[in-house]
């Protein structure tokens, strides 16, 4: 074998293009051949960047982008116009470039603390620290993730996340190691991993001492690739130059970045793939930009703007024309055009007018809005962020998209997760029933708060941890009274049902746990699944306490008579979810076999051993859990029902030999599987009851009220989960999302026909009673079929059902489900989720939400916002939401309305001069007129204003910051009645339009044709002209502060301080003969009539909206006297 | 009252603090239906009040114009009659009105050169492109200066410009006959133009100028009007003139007819709100009747409201 030929290898293709050398995109990659421990450096290292620029590139990079962007390549074309002689409005200054450039600044400026924010993110990423080993130095030094090389060998401790896509080379564990994936696929159990036999047996021993210099592995695996759970490789051990057989590698000797080592002390592994060659970065998804659906309602109207500007422009080029050629001999004397001159020619002038006419209207399209907009929703996310009433754990909410602010207001649908989401993932145990005797408590959890405020009338002793929530007196000093009794655990019998209970609880399971040297330390239970760890901790607690198993010996500990229980196990047989039940085989000590099972309560207790038809004591425990169970279920309790059977030895080893028989048919899934299930059945037929437990899902806090809530706002609540259907169910009815008055329709068959006879059910029902109210419940397999089938007839349904819930769905059907609920109705949607199963659906959905849970943060990451609990969703749609809709629709109106107000005055001035073209503000000021005279006013409005100030109602409603979070009313009006839609918007832009109309009207009268100065002195075009300039500018900043709700000092000082600014800004121009507004302040403030004319401008326009808006507020709120609703201000005397 | 104690306690400790958590002291005024009507109605008082007062007080200036461009018709040099209606008190303000001139066309607004009217030396062709289309003597139809020296057709025309070109040029000598014996009724065209603007022009060369452009009343007509029919300060009377007959003594120079409009003359006083506006009154008391009819909306719905609610 030869070493050099792996030393030499190229593990790394690159391209020539023009200027440069760039990696080859992976498929262009060859395998890989590597030395273990030997760095290959020609693969770029571990460090990953996510953020788009570096100090050098920033700025060329940047701006190519800044120009990309429509609006400004369009104000940069305008601007280029403006310079041209023949068309030049503005005599040659490009004045358009002055408020372009500062919005370009500050969305450079922006861009930057973005990046900037990213560039953090990667450094804490790649500062991370790993034990890499040194061939120096022969031993494991820390190193930073980012310096970790393909080929190196490093060492992960336990709890540690792993740096790069790694073979395990040896672990603690003997070759063992468990980890979790949770950051890859949102799953919570821990995995085992292990080390192939041959290098374990080699680097096992590498902590210690060095490996020997002539001993070589080499290693062949793929190119990366962005394939999930697999991985293809080999090595090869050269000892001495003497080569062995090749191994091969696999999925399970290969571990993920991003995944955490658990349970296992260290592992030694070789890097594989690093950086962004990594199975995580290369399916990492690249989060498209998210429009609010606002934004592209306005930029489709921009559009239509833009079309209605050339309208004008060709109605202005046209009429100056038909004008021109109407009047030419009386023209000719003054403005000398010569008979053959271009400007005679109609096609020319036509031309140059438009051109013309569209530098003076192109302003319609507002060139601040943009970024006006950009930077209130900038500020939108962090007053979000900053929102203390958002906080869990002292953690604050996130915002990764701010452009969707607005379109939380406007919510439809909420497709929501549950596991982490819904629920706190944690199950607390509730519940026992034995034989006839209920053990513990439900309905206590409602009182809780009570229990805690004054002490409640009869105390029961409640034990609470993790995952047990256990009120009761009795089970415990029964149990201890009985151990006083009996002493030890091996005078009980079969009949004690208790004991046989407990200790069926803390056996019955497939728990991992380390073995702890002192049994009455605290265990670290690691289940797969959460019901189990509240059963065997709930089994603990009452001192039935699981330690471990060693070599096939379950252990459990017996705090009442302080001895340990050894069983073997003989057999599992796993759970699965057409069985719903899973089943283990012990043998105890004296060599009896015995058969616990658990699962779902019908299953189970259609497994029971029959009983005779007189034995009433069996029929009435029966008829008794039954019934318990059937309680438990409508208040969303999980159930499972226990039981047991002793198995006479040659019973068991008949099954187990026909079972191993049936494990080794290979060639015939089918047949394999029939027979497996038949032997399982048999074996666990006839079972005896020994008891039912009742586990609560945990609910995070207060998600009923929010759904009920939710609800009441008009908004769809569709659960998407992986569970099981009863566990969906379970959760629905504690959620209040299913109640037992609305009928429930289950949508679960495997086959087509099956599936099509039960949704012909529903929508027969619906048909039927179109107005009654229902829930739909459908699970994975029946979504494939009805996506495949009959999409257009389940949606039908399903948009008319109270409630939808999704079980056993899949990442890729939720993302489904929602993309489909999205295109069929149009609406908006919002997905909500904890886990990186949720990823797909918050990437798909107009807005994604992410539960920060305590670990895993990948739908966060991938979300828009992301929260610590669901009940915040309230909070972000009613108040943040809802308000930031209203604010920023409203803004978007009134910056067509300020636009139209201020450029059509001179496009009807136009009709003065046939059209021909000429300006009517002075250049400079009427450029900077949008950014610094009228933005800062509507920012601020946008900011700061609210419906109810919170200040006012803070404390009003417990846990409701905002008034508006207790009216899903308020919220339901905006989607019945949005404020932004094409009426709304064409109504404000014709309103400034006919507004402008008036200001022209009024300004040019006011001044012509007779003096309007004490002393005889003429006035000007341009007299007119700022008259209507500094209307405009006083009307719109009045108008904003008659927008607000609420009113701040500070923002009335700053509101006046933007009219002030304009003063402040025309007396300097004044000042200067350079602008064609030399002079004008000092004539136009001491003439009269400018006053006379500004009052009856500001009353034309403002005063007669204020009018409007009161009579429509006095109706609406003479509306909700009549129909008896509470007033929507709420009045206090402060 | 309770609710306010316990926001004291949940007051944030600073601005920002305050501005974070959106917590700002506000003011929220609830718009209620009397304080509507109450807004409204002084709004209609106000303007009705002002509507008069401005009708008023222009009713105060005395104002009559003349047309006179029919009337001289074809003679360079003619005498125009008019009748002052009532006696006007000094200063009283003479202008000049066109009619159907488009001043305010782009090409004309244009066409002249800040530079060379503020004197700047040494302006050739090239740096006079603003002209456009007159800039040479030539262009202008120019060829003696003020003083009759001869000049170039090639050499640039102070002032150059389409403005400069169709300067109105009509001269007025109002007369008046007392006992037979003609006397001269003295228009000074001194401060009619403003103070500001007569720094703006100089002169530059006399004898390469074929009009002065510090001519107060140049500088009026460089002042481009607004509107097609538009006024023009002449002169101003500073003295008295009684009611009655005055003869107009007009040097017809200004060729109206070949754009087809019309020629006036204006006699007009002004009070401290500056000329006649008839426009304003008119609009004041508009806008009063509109926001009393507002004012009296708001009163009928306050008034069912309350009917519909003792039914309720």
């Amino acid at each position: 074998m030869n070493i050099v030929e792996y030393r030499k290898h190229r593990n790394e293709n690159q391209i020539r293009t023009c200027c440069c050398k760039r990696r080859a995109p992976w498929e262009l990659q060859p395998d890989r051949k590597i030395l273990i421990g030997t760095a290959d450096k020609n693969i770029p290292n571990n460090r990953v960047e996510t953020s788009k620029y570096n100090m050098l590139t920033f700025l060329p990079k940047n701006s190519l982008e800044q120009f990309r962007k429509a609006s400004n390549l369009y104000f940069l074309l305008l601007g280029i116009f403006q310079i041209l002689p023949p068309v030049t409005t503005t005599d040659g200054q490009p004045t358009v470039y002055l408020p372009l450039s500062f919005i370009i600044m500050v969305s450079m400026i922006k861009d930057f603390f973005e990046d900037f924010k990213r560039h953090r993110a990667d450094d804490e990423e790649n500062n991370r620290t790993v034990q890499k080993y040194s061939l120096r130095t022969g031993v494991f030094e820390y190193e930073k993730w980012q310096n970790v090389y393909v080929g190196d060998i490093i060492r992960i401790a336990n709890k540690q996340r792993i740096p790069a896509d790694i073979i395990i080379l040896a672990t603690s564990k003997g070759g063992e190691c468990f980890v979790e994936t949770k950051n890859l696929d949102g799953e919570t159990n821990l995995k085992p991993k292990y080390a192939h036999p041959q290098l374990q047996s080699l680097y096992k021993q590498l902590n210690e001492k060095e490996l020997p210099y002539n001993l070589f592995v080499t290693m062949d695996f793929e190119r990366q690739n962005p394939l999930m759970y697999k991985f293809k490789g080999s090595f090869n051990i050269v000892n001495e130059n003497k080569e062995q057989p090749k191994e091969a590698l696999n999925y399970e000797n290969f571990l993920e970045r991003g995944c955490s080592l658990q349970n296992t002390d260290w592992i030694l592994a070789v890097t594989v793939y690093t950086g962004h060659d990594t199975k995580i970065m290369m399916n990492s998804i690249i989060g498209k930009m998210k429009y609010s659906t606002v934004e592209r309602l306005m930029s489709k109207q921009i559009l239509w703007v833009f079309l209605f500007l050339l309208f004008e422009c060709i109605f202005a080029s046209t009429y100056y024309n038909v004008w021109y050629q109407r009047n030419v001999n009386e023209l000719q004397s003054y403005l000398n055009i010569d008979k053959n001159a271009p400007e005679n020619n109609s096609f020319y002038n036509f031309v140059l007018r438009f051109a013309m006419w569209f530098l003076l209207l192109g302003n319609s399209v507002p060139i601040s809005l943009l970024v006006t907009l950009e930077t209130v929703k900038f500020f939108q996310a962090q007053m979000i962020q900053w929102d203390k009433n958002y906080l869990t754990f002292d953690r604050a909410a996130a915002v990764h998209s701010s452009n969707l602010s607005e379109e939380l207001g406007v919510i439809e649908y909420i497709f929501s997760d549950k596991t982490g989401t819904l629920t706190q993932n944690i199950m607390k145990f509730k519940s026992l029933i034995i034989d006839d005797i209920v053990y513990g408590d439900i309905q206590e959890q409602a009182y809780q708060q009570e229990i805690i405020d004054e002490k409640p009338f009869k105390e029961k002793q409640r034990i609470v941890s993790q995952n047990v929530d256990f009120t009761d007196d009795e089970l415990y000093s029964e149990l201890i009274s009985q151990f006083i009794n009996k002493k030890s655990a091996k005078h009980f019998s079969n009949n004690d049902h208790i004991f046989l209970s407990l200790l069926c609880l803390s056996l019955c399971h497939t728990i991992q746990t380390e073995l702890v040297e002192n049994i009455e330390s605290d265990i670290q239970y690691n289940a797969s699944s959460p019901d189990e760890l509240a059963l065997v901790s709930f089994a603990a607690e009452m001192g039935f306490k699981y330690i471990g198993k060693e070599e096939n010996v379950m252990k459990v500990y017996i705090k009442h008579s302080k001895e340990i229980l050894k069983f073997q196990i003989q057999q599992i047989i796993e759970f699965n979810s057409t069985r719903k039940r899973m089943s283990i085989v012990l043998k105890d000590k004296n060599g009896r076999l015995i058969l616990f099972c658990k699962g779902a309560d019908n299953v189970i207790l259609s497994m029971l051993q029959d009983f005779d038809e007189n034995d009433t004591i069996q029929k009435n425990i029966l008829f008794e859990i039954k019934k318990q169970l059937q309680e438990y279920a409508t208040i969303g309790l999980r159930t499972l029902v226990l039981g047991y059977k002793e198995l006479e030895q040659k019973e068991y080893e008949k099954f187990l030999s026909e079972y191993n028989r049936a494990q080794a048919i290979l060639d015939d899934d089918q047949l394999r599987e029939s027979l497996m299930n038949q032997l399982e059945e048999m074996i666990e037929n006839n079972l005896k009851l020994l008891c039912a437990t009742a586990i609560e899902d945990k609910l995070q806090d207060k998600v009923g009220e929010v759904i009920a809530d939710l609800k009441s706002a008009g908004i769809n609540v569709w659960v998407l989960t992986g569970d099981k259907i009863e566990t969906a169910i379970n959760i629905g009815f504690s959620c209040k999302l299913l109640t037992d008055q609305v009928k429930r329709f289950i949508i679960d068959g495997d086959v087509e026909g099956q599936v099509e006879r039960q949704l012909g059910k529903v929508t027969n029902y619906i048909n039927d009673h179109p107005e009654e109210p229902l829930s739909l419940i459908v699970s994975g397999v029946a979504l494939v079929i009805i996506i495949h089938n009959f999409k257009e007839a389940f949606f039908k349904v399903a948009l008319k059902a109270n409630a939808v819930m999704a079980c056993r769905v899949s990442p890729k059907q939720k993302q489904e489900i929602v993309n489909l609920v999205r295109r069929l109705t149009g609406k908006i949607t919002l997905a909500i989720g904890d886990g990186a199963n949720d990823v797909a659906m918050i990437t798909q959905a107009h807005v994604g939400v992410g539960i920060r849970g305590l670990e895993g943060q990948q739908a966060a990451k991938a979300s828009d916002y992301a929260i610590g609990e669901f009940k915040h969703l309230r909070r972000l749609l009613f108040y943040s939401g809802h308000e930031s809709y209203r604010k920023n629709s409203n803004l978007i109106l009134f910056n067509f309305y300020k636009n139209q107000l201020y450029i059509g005055a001179f496009f009807f001035f136009g009709f003065s001069n046939g059209f021909s073209g000429q300006n009517l503000y002075d250049q400079w000021l009427s450029q900077i007129f949008n950014v610094f005279f009228t933005s800062l006013p509507i920012i601020l409005y946008a900011l700061f204003d609210e419906k109810y100030p919170n200040s006012n109602y803070m404390q009003l409603v417990q846990d409701k910051a905002n008034f508006l979070e207790s009216r899903p009313d308020i919220y339901r009006e905006y989607l019945s009645k949005p404020i932004f839609n094409l009426v709304s918007f064409w109504r404000q832009f014709l309103l400034g339009l006919l507004q402008a109309i008036l200001l022209m009207v009024i300004s040019f009268y006011a001044f012509e044709p007779i003096s309007p100065h004490n002393q005889g002195q003429n006035s000007t075009y341009l007299e007119a002209g700022m008259t209507i300039m500094s209307a405009v500018v006083i009307i719109v900043n009045l108008k904003v502060l008659l927008m607000h709700n609420t009113n701040y000092p500070i923002i009335i000082y700053i509101n006046l301080g933007s009219t002030i600014c304009f003063i402040l800004f025309f007396l300097l121009f004044s000042q200067y003969p350079f602008f064609e507004s030399f002079d004008l302040f000092q004539r136009l403030f001491e003439c009269f009539n400018y006053y006379m004319a500004m009052i009856l401008m500001l009353i034309v326009t403002n005063f007669f909206d204020l009018a409007r808006l009161r009579y429509n507020y006095f109706v609406e709120q003479y509306k909700e006297h009549q129909s008896n609703n509470p007033p929507t201000q709420l009045e206090i005397e402060m | 009252m309770e609710s306010s104690q316990q926001q004291d306690q949940k007051q944030p400790s600073s601005i920002g603090q305050a501005i974070k958590q959106q917590v700002l002291k506000a003011w929220q005024p609830v718009p209620t239906i009397n304080s509507t009507i109450i807004l409204f109605a002084i709004l209609s008082v106000y303007f009705l009040s002002m509507g008069i007062v401005l009708n008023v007080y222009s009713g105060e200036i005395n104002q009559q114009s003349f047309r006179y461009d029919a009337y001289c018709q074809g003679y360079p040099v003619c005498e125009f009659p008019i009748a002052l209606d009532t006696d006007y008190k000094a200063p009283i303000y003479f202008y000049y009105q066109l009619d159907n001139f488009y001043q305010n066309q782009r090409r004309y607004i244009t066409s002249k050169s800040v530079e060379q009217l503020s004197g700047q030396q040494g302006l050739g062709v090239g740096d006079l492109s603003t002209c456009y289309p007159v800039i040479t003597n030539g262009q202008m139809g120019k060829n003696l200066s003020i003083n009759a020296t001869p000049l170039s057709s090639n050499d640039p025309a102070i002032p150059c410009g389409l403005i400069a070109q169709s300067y109105f040029n009509d001269t007025f000598n109002i007369t008046y006959e007392v006992n037979d014996e003609v006397t001269n009724v003295t228009v000074s065209n001194e401060g009619i133009a403003w103070p500001t603007d007569l720094g703006l022009y100089a002169n530059t060369n006399i004898s390469q100028q074929w009009l002065n452009v510090t001519d107060e009343r140049f500088i009026v007509w460089m002042r481009v009007a607004a509107m097609p029919n538009f006024r023009k300060l002449w002169g101003i009377i500073n003295q008295d003139l009684q009611q009655g007959r005055y003869t107009i003594v007009i040097e017809n120079n200004y060729n109206s007819s070949a754009y087809g409009g019309k020629k006036f003359i204006v006699f007009s006083t002004t009070n401290q709100f500056g000329g006649k506006n008839e426009f304003l009154s008119v609009a004041y008391i508009c806008v009063g009747v509109a926001s009393s009819l507002v004012t009296i909306a708001f009163c009928l719905k306050k008034y069912f409201s309350r009917v519909d609610h003792k039914k309720l």
